[in-house]
This record gives C-alpha cells, sequence and structure tokens, in this order.
C-alpha cells in the first residue's frame, strides 16, 4: 500500500466541543498518540474505503441482530464505526481492579440476602427496598450454589467524563449481551487494518471462550465427574441468537433450546441426542428467570423446561447465572453497591457511582419532579433504553407526560444527572465527528474471589449527532476497543 | 449430538439439493422451449416436483414466467429455489455452532445474494447464467460439506439428507419423462426423442456421463439403467442408496432405517433394467420407489430425532 499523497492530517483536524477521549488537556492523549500517526499516514479516505469492507463482511458472516417490534425475522447489522476506541494500560488496570471489586461485592450481597441478610440485618440497606422489590426472588431463599458463585458472567457499563473520571452506569448481572461483538469487531479491524495490528501493541481478546468454558465448568456439582456444559438459547428470532451460537460454537459446547431438554424423574437435567438421552451438568442459560421453568415461574412459558427449577435446588445441574439476580442490578438498589464494597470486603470503592435519586424517597421525587428538564430518569427495572426520559432533550409535553407517570408509582424510578459522556471521533460522511460512547467490559466470576476480566470491552456508540443513547435496539453502534499493553 | 441438531442439518442438505434440483430441470426444460417443436410444457416439471396442484391454485396461465415466477422466486411455494435457500439458511443459522464457519457464510452469502434478485432483473442478465450461478452456490455447498466437515454425526446427516433428496428427484424425474417418451419404433420421433432424453440427460448433469459409460446415442433404456443401476453415476439411486447406507452404518446407533435401507441398496445392486422392465411398467417400480424413500425419510425420523 502506497502513502496517501492527499494529507489529511489525522486526528489534528478533528474538533470535538467536550471532553472527547483522544484529548489529554491540550495535548493528545497518550493511548491514541501511535494511531493519530498512522491516520495521517493512511488519510480519512482510506478508513471510508475499508468500512464498506466491513459491512460485506458483517453481512456474509451473517453477524446479526433482531430488533423486537419490527418485523419477525428481520435482522439488521448493528453500526460498526472503523475508529477503535483506545485504552491505556493503566487507564485499564484501574478498570478491572474496579471491576473485579463490584461483582465480587454483588455476589456477596446476593449470597447474603438469600441466606443470612446480615446487611439488611446491620440497616445499611433498608429490608422493604429488598424483601418487597420485584426482582426478590423467594424461590432461592437458602439457596447457596455449588462453587458459591452466582454471578458468573457480568457486563458492567462505564462512562466516563474527563481522563481520570469514570463511572459505573449499572451493572449486568443477569444475562448480558454483546460479548460476541467485541470479539468479531476485533476479528473486523484485524481483517481491515492488519498493519495496525502489527506492532502487537493491542491486547487480545480472543481467549474469552476459553475464559468463559472455564468459569461455566468451575462451577459443576461436586457430583459430576465429567461435567458437560451447554448454552440455552431462546432460538433463532432471540434478539442475540447470533451471539449464543457463536459462543456454543466458540466453546465447543452444544447449544440447546428448551425442547431439547429434559429432567428425570431423578431430577436430573438430560438432553436428547441421537444416541438417546445425555446428562448435562451446567446451563450457561441466555433466558430470563421467568421463562427457564414452567412448573415454577411463567406458566405459559414454552422456551424453558419443566423442572429446571427443581434440579437446580437440588445441585444436580448448575445455571449460569443464578436465579434471583436481578435484584442485585435493579436500579434501586444500584446506589448501594459503593456501601456493599465496604460492608463484605472492607474496601474502599474503586470505581464510582453516579450519583443517584431515589424517587421512593419523598425528597429526592420532590427535588426530581422540581429538576426534571436536567435530569435523565430511568425505570427500576427497565432496561435496553426503553422506558427512559432525557430531560435536557425531552419537549415540555414529553416532561409533563412522564411526571405523570413518576407522580403515579415513584418507586418506580431513579433519577440521574445529564453527565457530559465522553465522545470519540467516529467515521461519518462528512468526516470524523465527535460521538458519545460508553464501555461494557465483561467479568468471569469461577469463585467468590475470583474474577477475570479479558482486557477488553464492548463500546457502544450513539451515532446521531449529539445522543447519549448507546443502545443498539435505539440505533447505537460499536467500536472496536482496544487495550494496548504494558 | 443433539436430535435437534441432526434433523436441522439433514434437511439443511435436502433443501441445497432440492434447489439445485430445480435449477437442473428448470434449465434443461427452459433449453427444450427454444428447440421448435421439442418442448413439452411446463406440466411435466411442475409434476415432478410435486407443484402442478399447487400451481393450479394460482389460477394463472402456465407460460414460462408464470412457471419461473412460481417455481424461484414464490416465496408462498416451499419448493421454490427461493424457499428452499432460505430455509436451508435457517437450518444452517440453527446449527451454524456445529458446521464449518465457511459453510454457513458460504450459503448465507447465496441467500443474501438471492434477496436481491427478480423476475426482471435475472431476465435481463440471462436465465441460463442464474441457473449456473444456482449450480455454482449449490454445489459449492456439497463440495464445501464434503471436503470441510469433520466426519461425525453432523456430516452423516448431511450426506443422508442431500442423497435422500437426490434419490427422490432422480426417481420423479425419469418417471415423469419415461411416462411421456414411452419407448417406440417410430422413426419420426425419433429426433424429438434425442433432444427429449437429451434434456433428461442434462437435468441430471449426465450428459458426458452417459458419452462415456455407455459410447452411444441416448436409448431410453440405457439411460434408465443409467438413472437407477449405475454404481459410478453419482445421482443414480444405486449411488445414492449406497451413500445412505454408508451414513447410516457410521453412526453408532443401530437402526431399523439402516436395515431397510440397506435391503433396497442390496436390491438396487443386483436387480437388471430388464428384470424391472419385464415385470412391470417402470412407472410402478417408480412409485414403489418414491414411496419407499419416502418412508425411510419417516422413520431415520423416528430412529434419531426424536
Amino acid at each position: 500500500m502506497t502513502e496517501t499523497t492527499k494529507a489529511t492530517g489525522g486526528l489534528s483536524g478533528y474538533a470535538p466541543a467536550g471532553y472527547d477521549e483522544t484529548a489529554n488537556g491540550n495535548g493528545r492523549a497518550e493511548a491514541y498518540k501511535a494511531y493519530d500517526d498512522w491516520l495521517s499516514r493512511q488519510g480519512i479516505e482510506t478508513l471510508a474505503q475499508r468500512n464498506k469492507q466491513a459491512d460485506v463482511l458483517f453481512r456474509r458472516m451473517g453477524i446479526t441482530f433482531a430488533v423486537y417490534g419490527e418485523q419477525t425475522g428481520v435482522e439488521r447489522l448493528i453500526p460498526f464505526d472503523p475508529i477503535p476506541r483506545i485504552l491505556s494500560n493503566a487507564e485499564w488496570t484501574r478498570l478491572e481492579a474496579g471491576i473485579c471489586q463490584r461483582v465480587r461485592a454483588l455476589n456477596a450481597f446476593l449470597q447474603d440476602v438469600y441466606t443470612t441478610r446480615d446487611i439488611l440485618k446491620a440497616g445499611v440497606i433498608p429490608e422493604d427496598l429488598i424483601l418487597k422489590n420485584s426482582e426478590y426472588t423467594a424461590e432461592v431463599e437458602g439457596f447457596t450454589p455449588p462453587n458459591g458463585v452466582r454471578v458468573h458472567i457480568s457486563g458492567i457499563d462505564i462512562v466516563r467524563t474527563s481522563p481520570s473520571d469514570f463511572f459505573v452506569l449499572e451493572d449486568n448481572l443477569r444475562c448480558p449481551s454483546g460479548v460476541s461483538y467485541m470479539m468479531e469487531n476485533r476479528e473486523v479491524m484485524m481483517r481491515l487494518f492488519p498493519d495496525l495490528f502489527k506492532a502487537r501493541a493491542v491486547l487480545p481478546v480472543n481467549h474469552y471462550p476459553h475464559e468463559l468454558k472455564k468459569t461455566l465448568l468451575a462451577s459443576a456439582p461436586e457430583t459430576a465427574e465429567n461435567p458437560r456444559a451447554v448454552l440455552l438459547t431462546p432460538g433463532i428470532y432471540n434478539s442475540a441468537y447470533f451471539e449464543h451460537s457463536f459462543l456454543a460454537s466458540e466453546m465447543g459446547i452444544e447449544l440447546v433450546t428448551g425442547q431439547d431438554l429434559f429432567v428425570g424423574d431423578d431430577d436430573c437435567v438430560y438432553m436428547r441426542t441421537i444416541d438417546g438421552p445425555e446428562k448435562v451438568d451446567v446451563i450457561y442459560r441466555r433466558l430470563d428467570d421467568r421463562f427457564l421453568d414452567p412448573e415454577t415461574f411463567r406458566k405459559d412459558s414454552l422456551l424453558g423446561c419443566p423442572g429446571l427449577y427443581r434440579a437446580a435446588m437440588k445441585k444436580n445441574v448448575t445455571l449460569a447465572n443464578a436465579i434471583g439476580n436481578g435484584v442485585g442490578d435493579d436500579k434501586s438498589v444500584y446506589p448501594f453497591v459503593p456501601q456493599m464494597v465496604e460492608f463484605y470486603l472492607g474496601e474502599k470503592p474503586i470505581l464510582s457511582n453516579v450519583p443517584t435519586y431515589t424517587l421512593a424517597k419523598a425528597d429526592d421525587c420532590k427535588y426530581v419532579l422540581e429538576h426534571l428538564n436536567e435530569l435523565v430518569v430511568k425505570e427500576t427495572h427497565g432496561s435496553g433504553g426503553y422506558g427512559m426520559l432525557i430531560g435536557p432533550k425531552a419537549s415540555k409535553a414529553e416532561l409533563e407526560a412522564f411526571a405523570e407517570r413518576i407522580k403515579a408509582n415513584p418507586s418506580n424510578y431513579i433519577a440521574q444527572p445529564t453527565l457530559a459522556l465522553s465522545t470519540c471521533p467516529t467515521l461519518q460522511a462528512e468526516g470524523l465527528a465527535p460521538r458519545h460512547v460508553d464501555l461494557r467490559p465483561y467479568a468471569l466470576m469461577s469463585a467468590p474471589d475470583k474474577v477475570t476480566v479479558v482486557p477488553g470491552a464492548l463500546t457502544r456508540v450513539a451515532l446521531r449527532e449529539g445522543s447519549l443513547v448507546v443502545n443498539s435496539s435505539q440505533g447505537g453502534g460499536t467500536k472496536d476497543t482496544w487495550v494496548l499493553g504494558a | 449430538m443433539l436430535s435437534r441438531t441432526a434433523d436441522n442439518i439433514y434437511w439443511m442438505a435436502r433443501l441445497v439439493e432440492r434447489a439445485e434440483a430445480a435449477a437442473r430441470v428448470l434449465e434443461a426444460a427452459y433449453r427444450m422451449e427454444q428447440l421448435p417443436g421439442a418442448g413439452t410444457g411446463w406440466e411435466p416439471v411442475l409434476t415432478i416436483f410435486g407443484q402442478i396442484e399447487p400451481f393450479r391454485r394460482k389460477g394463472v396461465d402456465m407460460t414460462t414466467k408464470n412457471v419461473f415466477d412460481f417455481m424461484i422466486f414464490d416465496s408462498e411455494n416451499p419448493s421454490s429455489i427461493y424457499s428452499c435457500v432460505k430455509s436451508a439458511r435457517e437450518n444452517a443459522r440453527s446449527e451454524r455452532s456445529v458446521l464449518p464457519e465457511e459453510l454457513f457464510e458460504s450459503l448465507n452469502a447465496t441467500w443474501i445474494e438471492l434477496q436481491g434478485l427478480s423476475y426482471a432483473k435475472v431476465e435481463r442478465n440471462g436465465w441460463r447464467d442464474f441457473f449456473e450461478w444456482v449450480k455454482d452456490r449449490t454445489e459449492l455447498f456439497r463440495g464445501m460439506a464434503v471436503s470441510m466437515m469433520v466426519c461425525d454425526d453432523a456430516f452423516q446427516f448431511e450426506r443422508m439428507g442431500a442423497y435422500l433428496e437426490r434419490a427422490d428427484t432422480t426417481a420423479r424425474l425419469l418417471d415423469v419423462k419415461y411416462h411421456i417418451l414411452p419407448p417406440s419404433d417410430d422413426a419420426d420421433k425419433g429426433l424429438v426423442d434425442y433432444y427429449q432424453w437429451g434434456e433428461v440427460l442434462r437435468a441430471v448433469g449426465g450428459w458426458q456421463a452417459y458419452r462415456t459409460l455407455y459410447k452411444d446415442v441416448p436409448t431410453p433404456e440405457k439411460i434408465v439403467d443409467m438413472l437407477v443401476f449405475n454404481p459410478v453415476f453419482p445421482r443414480s439411486l444405486r449411488s445414492a442408496y449406497g451413500e445412505i447406507v454408508t451414513s447410516l452404518g457410521a453412526l453408532k446407533k443401530e437402526s431399523l432405517s439402516l436395515k431397510i435401507a440397506a435391503q433396497e441398496q442390496a436390491y438396487l445392486s443386483t436387480a437388471t433394467t430388464k428384470d424391472i422392465l419385464k415385470g412391470r411398467p417402470l412407472h410402478d417400480f417408480l412409485t414403489d420407489f418414491v414411496g419407499f424413500t419416502a418412508n425411510l425419510s419417516v422413520q431415520i425420523g423416528r430412529d434419531f430425532m426424536v
């Protein structure tokens, strides 16, 4: 490849208004220096041209995503941006430590609330907030999973507002998705820009499935000699089906639907194979609690398998993640996570929370209603960017309508200040433009004191100018996320 | 291996084979339409695929355009090339975790390209190009399956699906053509027969094979021999059953499917064209064969996919 004759100056012509991750004060952030050099040599035309190839690659590889509410079976690509989001080794080291700490505390919290309830007895968290929470699952009271792990896989959503300020926006302790994009984005980047990876400065993420499999097998019931894990998917029309199939294949385990499984008279779980029933020891289920087992949860669910709950309670099979984790990532419980870290680990939290108003509290509710146009309001049980209000972007009518919904059921909401999320350069038709990003690293817990985070993450980017909503169901895109070596 | 996986892979292979067969038969018939006086119309083609009644229910004339629309693009016709590729790709998508990556990606690419085609577009570029494209894509799929799949259970179900479908198609094709082309001594019919039987050979990609194996102009009896009993022609009933039996035998479980398939294979290995034509009309033999093959498919389902 020859040098482009037309000098484009790399990032030098790029002028973001707020805090951008390529900047450090008035200079260039250390992590972006090498990339900036490369871009100066290549020119933005190269990016645009190779980006077209990316689209073809993703489609051919069938890396698609179904959007609910659209016609059944319609598959869409998540828009991919070819400019990587880059973190220095020092930045990552701190994030990693903070994530591990947070996940250990959350696992301890879940174990505690379903057994001895020390944190409630100590008055650190109001008892009603937990025991009356709709995510609290009385069916698993007193249950301890085989290796004490309830949060096998988690995704911690993080935002950044300055070179040194990272905030946890939310914890995902149920079935966080998106990790396949972390891996496929890297795969596509390596195909499109092999020259960028020659220096071996970017830490690899491809071993994630290997770590995931180790995590799953570590949680197997003690009685299982050669434990077998499977991945339980709701099926090909699920929005994350590609990911289910990708992970099963990378781990070399069976991808099963509820109909492939049955619970025998011995309360063990079996899968139907061409050679007859075969026992299953660990189920990485990508299915919500309420669909898991029509005997115990939703009666009309055809997605799960009757008797799974019974088998799990008898420790004949391990469900990853455990049942009942929703009470740990509920938005009304989120404000207490820093206290959990201190209570269970006796440590100072490394990562901060976003300041949060709990509308169940009368004072907070009053304040929020008076400042609605400045705040972001979220449903406590919501996810995927549905059912939320972004005050500064809302019309007067929207604000009024939302205020009515809040008054009708205040405890259903929390509110947070609108953060000035960092931006990253993103390829647009007119050239490079700043767009807001967040970060979702994935943590794997193989024992209550052992958490692994693969050095990478899913970076979601709000592609519309000025937008703060990064969810893929709401028109967000993704970027490859680089962690540089030490 | 999961029973559902076996089922999906088996049907994936059957449907890809069916798309290929549709392309071959349509191409051969389309060629005949261009030879004055040689064509036999579209009814036999629709009969081969069991689609004569569904087509009639459409209430349209049996023109080339309407038949192509129905057999290639119609999403409501489960035997159209469009539907076959769509369902095959969906089955593959369900099982991509057990298939070689390139196998799914290649089928996915075919599906993406097919979605971008329409009657008008293909007509502009020429039908022959289109049929060749379908044959290329489906044969590429078969080739990838053979050269990339591990010879495990998944591979056996892939092979069974492909050859069971192939046996079924060859038998139907022969039945329909033999019915409208009974052997006769009428000299005037000789030339038409020549083209008609040539069409049959083209539809199974067997022109060159016929010349090599029989060193003769096409004659009905020799063509029946090639399509039914020939042990080296890959689309003969005997070859197809040989592959099916090999696959059933490679599975761990001893099954009733294997037993009955092996009996049929033994018959095809020992009988001759003269034997069948002596006892009863070819049509009866082929009707029995198609029925038997359908039952075998049901039995495979009972043995492995419950």
